[in-house]
């Protein structure tokens, strides 16, 4: 992991390289957040490459590069709650999440439409900590520092965002049974 | 379907969806590439890298044209320079601790317009700030907030809640359980809070931005300074302390309760630290403590600041529990020990003994490290997981869960802080957690508790001597609290 030294380095050659630097070792990662927040690929590259525009217009504000992936998660995370935001705001139709639309013979994909509906119904807030708690493995204190949010908000996001995914599930359970 | 295994689902769900080691696209690293040759000043957003690749030439054109303009005639400094802090800094003082950032205090600014000046800027991108104010505007007016006159109008004040629904503040008259919704239908992107100042006089509300209510008017005491719901009015209602950030960094602000300049900025109690707990106002206002970590997690402690000058004092404790504190007197904090009794900093922590069947306990932590004398603790196996004092300081409200993990119940305990005397006041059913908040005369609390259950979920009031339990609400709140003033929709 490079150094502070990296990142305070004032010439711009040895800054952007640094910023790259960082930038390449959590592209994958980060790509793959996006993706699990906005469950689209179009719209999880173009949110991954804004936050990197962020950072990179904020970098002088890291003062150490070790703190880089926290650092840049808060700013990827709000990215994509924003573009979450802008489409609920601006589209009266859900955009179309990303999940196969053919059955299998095991009924997994079907099970995975059932879900990706559900969790295309959620508010931002509530898509970003799914995710971070389900996909990421994130414990709720840690959820909380990442959003600078107190434990008892994730709690409750949560708490709302399960019994709504339950409910949805549940009834769209009941209709795949029904079929 | 249980919780369980909805829990299974989501996450089959996403190992489906996402390959572990799924790469970003190509076009991704093509287009990350291409950042800092093309954007060597700041500039506003575009579409990603479908619009960067159309951008980027017009971008790389603009910007060495106008920063050769902007540099040459001295406009800008090379917009590759790193500036430590922003520019507005006066009344520095030195801090004691060799590692924190020193206090200082920031210049009023009379609008949310970034600075000319690239670097560091304190300004955060709020898009709907003005919108909110003038919803905000909208509810308020003479007599809003209205502090209650004890001679003519005892009231118990109002509780106060979000409800994460719809993002809605909803008022609850504690006697009666009416509710009064007050800011309907604003969407909620970001963290907020909602404090009432002691005196009843001063609502402050923490929405992207802080914005305070004083005589019936809203005041927004600094546009562009990025609010989080962490903040404490001080005991005499003069000030608030709010924990505020900038980039990656986290630093204190202390705000007048007339919302009139200087915002006083205390920093942060170390380079790189994450403030991790509320501010707390010791009982005289004379002394702000925190909890701190470092941002890798290899220390952790509580930081103490004189909020009218000094430097951050530390007191590393990496046992402690960063949830869990509060002022026992003008010079102890009561902190909540993880651990069996050894402090591996080796450093001023004091505890009391902890029995051998407890997981944790509650002892005082001395502001100037020496040994303090057991105040109270619990010698039971419950999980302690959070502590309150009342107002008046003669109580504190423990919420603890008992042993059996997950589905244990949470409960609600009171203790006299003199006599050592408790009772369990109130007690759920196995739920996600319990929320107290005192009420503004240190008679009742009232609580959120979030369960799968319809049966004890919502918004519950008890006196503190555990009577007339009673549920003024179905619904949990986000951000419970019980303010003193009398606060209505029509003033």
């Amino acid at each position: 992991m490079p150094g502070r030294e990296l990142v305070e380095a004032g010439q711009p050659r040895a800054r952007a390289a640094a910023f790259l630097d960082l930038a390449e070792r959590h592209l994958d990662a980060s790509y793959r957040l996006a993706r699990a927040i906005l469950h689209d690929r179009a719209e999880a590259e173009d949110a991954t490459h804004d936050a990197f525009v962020m950072a990179w217009r904020r970098f002088a504000t890291l003062r150490d590069a070790r703190r880089f992936e926290v650092w840049f998660n808060r700013i990827l995370i709000n990215t994509c709650r924003n573009r979450l935001a802008r489409a609920a705001r601006w589209r009266s139709v859900d955009q179309l999440p990303e999940w196969p639309t053919g059955g299998d013979a095991f009924g997994q994909t079907d099970d995975r439409d059932v879900i990706g509906a559900a969790l295309s119904q959620l508010s931002p807030d509530h898509r970003v900590v799914v995710a971070l708690r389900f996909y990421r493995d994130l414990s709720v204190d840690q959820i909380a520092r990442h959003l600078g949010v107190r434990p008892g908000t994730i709690h409750s996001r949560l708490h709302y965002a399960l019994k709504q995914l339950a409910a949805l599930i549940d009834v769209a359970d009941a209709e795949r049974t029904i079929r | 379907m249980t919780s369980d295994e909805l829990e299974q689902r989501l996450r089959a769900r996403f190992r489906a969806e996402i390959g572990e080691r799924e790469p970003a696209p190509p076009t991704l690293y093509a287009s990350l590439a291409g950042i800092p040759e093309t954007m060597p000043a700041p500039v506003s957003g575009f579409g990603g890298p479908r619009g960067f690749l159309l951008l980027a030439a017009a971008a790389l054109l603009l910007t060495l044209i106008g920063a050769s303009i902007a540099i040459g005639s001295g406009l800008l400094p090379p917009p590759w320079t790193i500036d430590e802090e922003a520019p507005a800094v006066v009344d520095e003082r030195p801090a004691q601790s060799p590692t924190a950032r020193p206090s200082a205090t920031l210049a009023a600014e009379s609008s949310a317009a970034p600075s000319p000046t690239p670097g560091p800027a304190r300004t955060y991108a709020c898009p709907d700030m003005d919108v909110l104010a003038e919803r905000l505007g909208a509810v308020t007016g003479p007599g809003w907030p209205n502090p209650p006159d004890p001679a003519t109008e005892p009231g118990p004040g109002a509780i106060a809640g979000w409800d994460d629904r719809g993002a809605d503040l909803v008022l609850i008259d504690p006697r009666t359980g009416t509710e009064t919704p007050v800011l309907d239908g604003v969407p909620a992107d970001r963290p907020h809070g909602l404090a009432g100042s002691p005196n009843g006089q001063t609502l402050a509300i923490a929405w992207c931005e802080l914005f305070v209510m004083v005589d019936g008017e809203l005041h927004r005491p600094r546009p562009g300074l990025q609010a989080t719901e962490i903040f404490q009015w001080s005991p005499d209602s003069s000030r608030i302390a709010m924990l505020t950030f900038q980039g990656a960094e986290e630093f204190l602000v202390i705000v007048r309760q007339d919302a009139a300049p200087p915002i006083v900025d205390l920093g942060s109690p170390c380079e790189g630290c994450r403030i991790v707990s509320d501010p707390l106002w010791s009982p005289n206002g004379s002394q702000l403590a925190v909890h701190y970590q470092d941002r890798d997690g290899t220390s952790a402690g509580v930081a103490f600041i004189d909020p009218d000058g000094g430097g951050w004092m530390l007191r590393p404790a990496s046992l402690v529990d960063p949830m869990i504190s509060g002022w026992l007197d003008d010079a102890h904090l009561v902190a909540l020990v993880r651990g069996s009794g050894t402090n591996a900093e080796g450093d001023a922590i004091h505890w009391v003994s902890i029995p051998a069947d407890a997981s944790d306990d509650v002892g005082p932590l001395d502001l100037e490290g020496d040994p303090a004398a057991e105040v109270w603790a619990r010698h039971e196996s419950a999980t302690t997981r959070g502590l309150l004092f009342a107002p008046d300081r003669s109580l504190i409200a423990i919420v603890s869960r008992g042993a059996g993990g997950a589905l244990a119940p949470y409960e609600v305990t009171i203790a006299h802080l003199a006599s050592g005397d408790e009772r369990v006041v109130w007690s759920g059913e196995p739920s996600e957690g319990a929320w107290p908040v005192w009420s503004p005369d240190s008679s009742a609390v009232a609580i959120t508790t979030f369960t799968y259950s319809a049966t004890s979920q919502g918004v519950w009031v008890v006196n503190a001597d555990g009577s007339d339990p009673r549920r003024v609400r179905d619904e949990p709140f986000q951000l419970i609290s019980w303010q003193a003033a009398l606060i209505r929709r029509d003033g």
